[in-house]
């Protein structure tokens, strides 16, 4: 028998390479790992940081003509998997090992059942098993990762399941053949926070009953916080720190760690500035001979050994690891991860009714024909957004949020006019937008002007960062290239040197492309920003840069920003009112310090109790959490939360709640038990 | 599904109408008068006036395009100026030759290329894979009537295996004798068929074997023959069927050029010969019935692809 | 709705550094059977356009004294059945082709193109009707359009190029139509439109430049399918008529003679592949080489 402490999978001196031999990009460099039976080690980074393309090759996915492991061992079960044979790998393969991936809508084969493809990983690891007996386990299965009505279900395709239900499938068929180790490769990533919530959770529940170990892969260290009890910190491809969980986040030895802990947005108050990371992390295929994060660091200092020499990871006792020539230097924070100090304040909101909004939104309505009559022959209506009304104040941010499908973006691209409303008022600059056209349209636009949330899509790929931000005086027919340099002035603003100017989109990473968009949003003057879901794409540090970024100029233009996020903590650190959506419509609205401090609608309770590594959601030993079951469903008639909502009861299935008032605040709620404040748990 | 298959249906009918009012504007618009080939370069000016009237040529257009139209549908698609037979007929008598090329190219064509197709996609990048993109680079490029003529060359001139022009035998009868007569033109256009195929087989092929749900069954433990051939294949069954089908109209068209080169006597040559001899109403006739065939196949493949794709079947889709 | 990483990091892109030539030079290095091609091609060109300084007989100079010779060093392509001499009629021949080529690329690129680009843009009612009488265009067999156009108006150069022309122009519009559709669905481009940009601006400005790509494959392949159907329309004797020395009708009279020389139906035959390939192979690497799906070209061929 082995000991609880003894290595089940090791990772050794492992290093991978991509693309051509002569240049070649380095992602991973030198990482050692090891996971113990049983336990949850995450690993996080940012993107390009090497985490995925690690786990990846401990089953050797990567892609065969492009990746290319240059040395290093993977140890498992007393074989190195990388010299492993074709056969010997596939029986370790979804058997001893198994991995679920991060996208579930594109990680299931659309063409099999989800049955099927349950059966087959048990009937690939043992062929004895008959189709009828594999069907009976594959059923207990997903009962298992609560899914009802498991028989029926069997037979559909994954297009009929939800995002988080998929995922609950692909749960299932890694845990189909009790593996020794999980590897979670961003499983929540690209779910709604009450899904991930959800996932996470079942993911403990699974992890309690099967006994294996998890490698969780993971950019957010909130999720970390709440699933491992280890943690391995990688940047540009290499481990700069590891250690238990706790020790880690408290009192981290490696700069990276700490800075990017301390810019991680917090939710309990609204900070005068985040905390950034200056720059941006290293090119890949051009390492720096010495730290890789030496040219971000504070704590280097232009020592010249963080220049020279790499820091090899050492050991420095605790089951700590950490790879820095300084770091005893490391600050020292106080990470609050949680949102105990959650106070409602008490915040002169009412002053602002007296002034006249710089934009009003009235019974905005938008319903859009879906089901291409070709197939289904009914055309349906969605009604995406309904009735929904909100003003924005000069010099303020209001935030609208909400998960996917809540109609954010779509209120924001009404707003713009990129769709057209099919009812309701637009006030803004004494027209109402939603019945102008023409030359009118065309003027206003000029004042509202909006930056979109995937950096990579929303820059002309054939313009360069100059022309990108003179276009729109172009278009407006008012550039003049005599006058003094406007674009210029401007993109020296937001942090753009000179010899950059001339390159195109393709040439800048994500966090200089937004600034890139913000300059060209900002060459108008206009009065508003739309802002939908502007730093979203964006690594936590880059993040912090453009949100500060982002208040520095409000201040200084006295710009109105409507910031739609599906992000709590991001909309905590720019928001001074907050609407939360669901189905089309607001839920909640009200400053933002009493929407987070005293959440009076059950829905917007939940979205604040599905942040990770919140009180309800921080991992504790023994803790008892059960399977949920599997949600889904907007309310046709009634409340459209009243099929998820705990408190719930026959009025809501009736009568379609109203907004009300919460007496003596500027805070309102759609809920037929709002008013008063009810005890909601974790969904 | 019942529904959509009406839909697709009644979509064939605006585009038949249009179809047909185009091949009879198309042939009406013929410099050189139609009635000059049924009475001959040295009629008089009184039979000429009295041929057109028998043939309505003196009604106008539309008089005539309702009259046309309206005997097509009853099964009449007027007789050959040439020989005077009925074009329904004519085009009946040649339907099983093309009916037995048909088959034979399409089995040639898809027995070579989808195994070229599934081994270079799974060898991507070895020799192997650069041999199959040669040979439909090559199968492509190279002109049917030039695949035909060295054919013939090779197994004609040169060995005589083969007779130098084919006839049309049908299997049943005689299958050996069949083959003989077929195989010169079954392969001369089942040879760019599987062109074709290949390419597009291992186009869709590297795609798929690309998607995260192949990386899902790999990490399952799924061997990599399974991989390809079960997986990856039934998600690129789909957009290659669709490819066949587009293909079964090209090979309508390409049979025209391979009957000519092999004398052999199909549908394709019988609208050649019209065509040469200024013989409008066959011309007319068989254009119309090959449109519709092509129209037809086209909608088949439509409905066996959502058939085929669980995302239509179910009813979700949009 | 939520960010998605991306990892493993993407090569990193370092263009416009270096100059066209350079990248040309580098690019052909990658693809050394297109840059193969790409002599090939010039080759032919300069001979076909500079025929009369190039070609060492005059292409309908006959020589009954030699008939139906194999390659020699005098006529390195053999002689026809009345003793011309076949590399110069070849040589002749290919202005044929490549003109064929050049104009039917050309019109019905432009006209697909923006065809395609008017039915992606507006989408409705203008949209629809151009979209549906392409597919009219496609409800015919190519090559059985062709011959059908070609007879309607007369054998010989025009007709047959005319003919070609039309039907290369529904598979640029389809394309081009769904470029736009998808260039349509960018982010940049409804910023561009929220910047107060025009619907012209928006079409030629912003959607087309970036919607181009896959058409300049569809041009090597429309090229392509034009030199070919315009040998078959030859061949079946109805393109250019003879004594002009087009590749097509030179195979069809030396189809006649194959017991006698099989070097006058395979020489033009040669050439004419040699070509297409050329062609198909320069489209190959380009499309590798902008990363558009090969399915799209792969789909929609004729001839």
């Amino acid at each position: 028998m082995r000991s609880a402490d003894e290595a089940l999978l090791r990772i050794d001196g492992l290093s991978i390479e991509f693309g051509a031999l002569e240049s070649p990009v380095k992602a991973v460099n030198n990482v050692t790992l090891e996971v113990r039976r049983g336990e949850t080690l995450g690993i996080i980074g940012e993107s390009g940081s090497g985490k995925s393309v690690t786990a990846m090759s401990i089953l050797r996915l990567l892609p065969k003509d492009q990746a290319r492991v240059t040395q290093g061992r993977i140890w498992f079960d007393g074989n190195d998997l990388l010299e492993a044979e074709p056969g010997q790998l596939r029986r370790v393969r979804g058997k001893d090992i198994s991995i679920i991936f991060q996208d579930p809508a594109t990680s299931l084969h659309p063409s099999f059942t989800i049955g099927a493809q349950l059966i087959e990983a048990i009937r690939v690891h043992d062929g004895r098993i008959s189709k009828a007996d594999a069907r009976t386990r594959a059923a207990e299965l997903i009962t298992s990762v609560g899914i009802a009505h498991a028989d029926e279900r069997l037979d559909q395709y994954p297009h009929q399941f939800s995002g988080g239900m998929r995922q609950r499938c692909m749960i299932a068929m890694a845990i189909a053949n009790q593996p020794s180790v999980v590897i979670a490769d961003e499983p929540t990533t690209a779910l709604d926070v009450t899904i991930q919530a959800e996932i996470l959770s079942l993911l403990r529940v699974v992890q309690r009953e099967t006994h294996s170990a998890v490698i969780f892969i993971t950019h957010d260290l909130r999720v970390v916080a709440q699933v491992a009890e280890r943690v391995a910190v990688m940047y540009a491809g290499s481990i700069v720190e590891s250690g238990k969980v706790d020790e880690v986040f408290e009192n981290p030895q490696h700069p990276y760690t700490s800075a990017l802990l301390r810019s991680l947005p917090a939710l309990d108050h609204r900070a005068e500035r985040q905390v950034s990371i200056q720059g941006s992390p290293p090119n890949p295929s051009d390492l720096p001979p010495g730290c890789s994060f030496e040219p971000r660091c504070d704590v280097a200092d232009g020592r010249s050994v963080c220049t020279t020499d790499r820091p090899p990871l050492q050991d420095i006792g605790g089951g700590r690891t950490v790879a820095c020539h300084f770091s005893g230097e490391t600050e020292a924070v106080a990470v609050n991860l949680s949102r105990h100090s959650m106070q409602p304040q008490a915040i002169a909101a009412a002053a602002q009714v007296d002034i006249e909004p710089v934009l009003r939104v009235e019974n905005l309505d938008k319903r859009f024909a879906i089901g291409g009559g070709l197939f289904t022959g009914a055309k349906r209506e969605v009604h995406a957004v309904n009735g929904v009304s909100f003003d924005v104040y000069k010099g303020k941010t209001l935030a609208l949020v909400g998960e996917s499908g809540s109609g954010k973006s779509t209120t924001a691209r009404l707003i713009l006019r990129l769709h057209d409303p099919s009812g309701g008022r637009i006030l803004f600059g004494g027209l109402d937008l939603a019945k102008s056209n023409g030359r009118q349209l065309r003027d206003i636009r000029r004042e509202i002007q909006v930056i979109f949330q995937d950096p990579f899509g929303s820059l002309n790929p054939r313009l360069t960062a100059r022309e990108l931000v003179t276009e729109p005086l172009k278009i407006q027919g008012i550039f003049d290239p005599n006058g003094p340099d406007h674009v210029g002035e401007l993109l020296s603003r937001v942090g753009l040197s000179p010899s950059q100017w001339d390159r195109q989109p393709a040439a800048f990473s994500g966090g200089q492309r937004q600034r890139i968009a913000i300059a060209r949003a900002l060459i108008l003057e206009p009065r508003m920003l739309v802002l939908d879901e502007a730093v979203s794409a964006l690594d936590v540090s880059i993040q912090a840069q453009v949100l500060n970024l982002l208040a520095d100029l409000q201040d200084e233009l006295g710009l109105t920003y409507l910031f739609i996020s599906h992000d709590l903590a991001v909309v905590r650190q720019l928001a001074d009112s907050v609407a939360v959506m669901f189905a089309g419509r607001i839920v909640e609205q009200g400053v933002a310090a009493d929407v987070y401090g005293s959440a009076r609608h059950p829905y917007t309770k939940a979205l604040l109790a599905a942040i990770p590594g919140t009180d309800t959601q921080r991992r504790a030993p023994g803790d008892d959490v059960e399977v949920t079951e599997a949600r889904i469903d907007i309310a046709e008639h009634g409340c459209a939360y009243r099929l998820r909502c705990p408190i719930a009861q026959d009025v809501c299935a009736t009568d379609s709640p109203s907004f009300a008032r919460i007496e003596g605040t500027a805070h309102d709620v759609a809920c037929h038990f709002g008013a008063v404040p009810v005890e909601v748990g974790a969904p | 599904m019942l529904r959509y298959l009406g839909f697709r249906v009644l979509q064939l009918i605006p585009i038949m109408i249009l179809a047909s009012i185009g091949v009879f504007l198309m042939i009406h618009l013929v410099p050189g008068d139609p009635v000059l080939t049924v009475t001959g370069l040295e009629a008089s000016a009184e039979q000429m006036a009295r041929v057109r009237h028998e043939m309505g040529f003196d009604q106008s257009l539309p008089v005539q395009y309702f009259d046309w139209i309206g005997r097509v549908l009853t099964g009449d698609l007027g007789n050959s100026l040439v020989s005077q037979k009925p074009t329904t007929e004519l085009i009946v008598d040649r339907m099983p030759a093309t009916i037995q090329l048909t088959i034979a190219t399409m089995f040639i064509g898809l027995v070579l290329g989808i195994p070229f197709g599934l081994i270079s996609a799974s060898r991507k990048g070895s020799w192997i894979d650069k041999m199959v993109a040669g040979y439909s680079s090559f199968s492509l490029a190279v002109p049917t009537f030039v695949v035909g003529i060295v054919f013939i060359l090779i197994f004609g001139v040169e060995l005589e295996w083969l007779p130098t022009a084919s006839e049309y035998i049908p299997f049943w009868d005689d299958p050996g004798g069949a083959l003989k007569a077929t195989i010169g033109p079954a392969f001369t256009l089942g040879f760019y068929v599987s062109g074709v195929i290949a390419r597009f087989v291992r186009a869709s092929m590297v795609e798929v074997l690309g998607l995260d749900y192949i990386r899902t069954a790999r990490a399952k433990g799924v061997g990599e023959a399974k991989l390809v051939y079960k997986h990856a294949f039934r998600a690129a069954s789909l957009p290659t069927l669709t490819v066949v089908g587009i293909q079964f109209g090209t090979f309508l068209g390409g049979s025209l050029v391979t009957e000519s080169v092999f004398n052999y006597p199909g549908v394709g040559r019988l609208i050649l010969k019209a065509i040469l001899n200024r013989d409008f109403v066959v011309v007319q006739g068989a254009v119309l019935v090959v449109v519709a065939i092509f129209t037809l196949v086209n909608l088949v493949t439509d409905v066996l692809y959502s058939f085929l794709n669980p995302r239509i079947r179910a009813g979700n889709g949009g | 709705m939520s960010a998605r990483t991306q990892e493993p990091s993407s090569p990193v892109r370092n263009r416009r550094t270096r100059s066209g030539l350079k990248r040309f030079g580098d690019w052909s290095a990658n693809e050394k059977p297109a840059a193969v091609a790409i002599g090939f091609l010039v080759v032919l060109s300069v001979a076909a356009i500079a025929a009369p300084i190039v070609a060492p007989y005059d292409p309908l100079q006959q020589d009954l004294g030699a008939i139906l010779n194999g390659p020699s060093w005098s006529h390195p392509f053999g002689t026809d059945e009345l003793g011309r001499d076949m590399l110069s009629r070849v040589i002749y021949g290919g202005r044929i082709s490549l003109a064929t080529a050049a104009i039917a690329v050309a019109i019905a690129g432009s006209v697909g193109g923006l065809a395609g680009l008017a039915a992606g843009y507006i989408e409705r009612t203008t949209g629809a009707l151009i979209m549906r009488f392409m597919d009219f265009l496609l409800a015919v067999p190519g090559i059985l359009l062709a011959i059908t156009i070609a007879a309607v108006l007369g054998n010989g150069f025009w007709p047959a190029t005319i003919a070609v022309t039309v039907i290369s122009i529904p598979a640029f519009a389809r394309l081009a139509r769904a470029s736009v559709l998808s260039t349509k669905q960018e982010e940049f481009v409804q910023s561009t439109r929220s910047a107060g940009a025009g619907h012209l601006y928006l079409m030629f400005r912003t959607i087309f430049p970036n919607a181009l790509s896959p058409l300049i494959v569809q041009a090597s392949v429309a090229a392509a399918t034009a030199i070919l159907l315009e040998a078959a329309l030859s061949f079946l004797g109805l393109g250019t008529q003879p004594p002009s020395p087009s590749w097509g009708t030179a195979m069809a009279l030396g189809k006649s003679y194959l017991k006698q020389s099989i070097w006058y139906a395979l020489m033009p035959g040669i050439v004419l592949t040699a070509t297409v390939l050329s062609i198909d192979t320069i489209g190959r690497a380009l499309q590798r080489t902008w990363g558009g799906s090969a399915l799209d070209s792969a789909a929609g061929r004729g001839a």
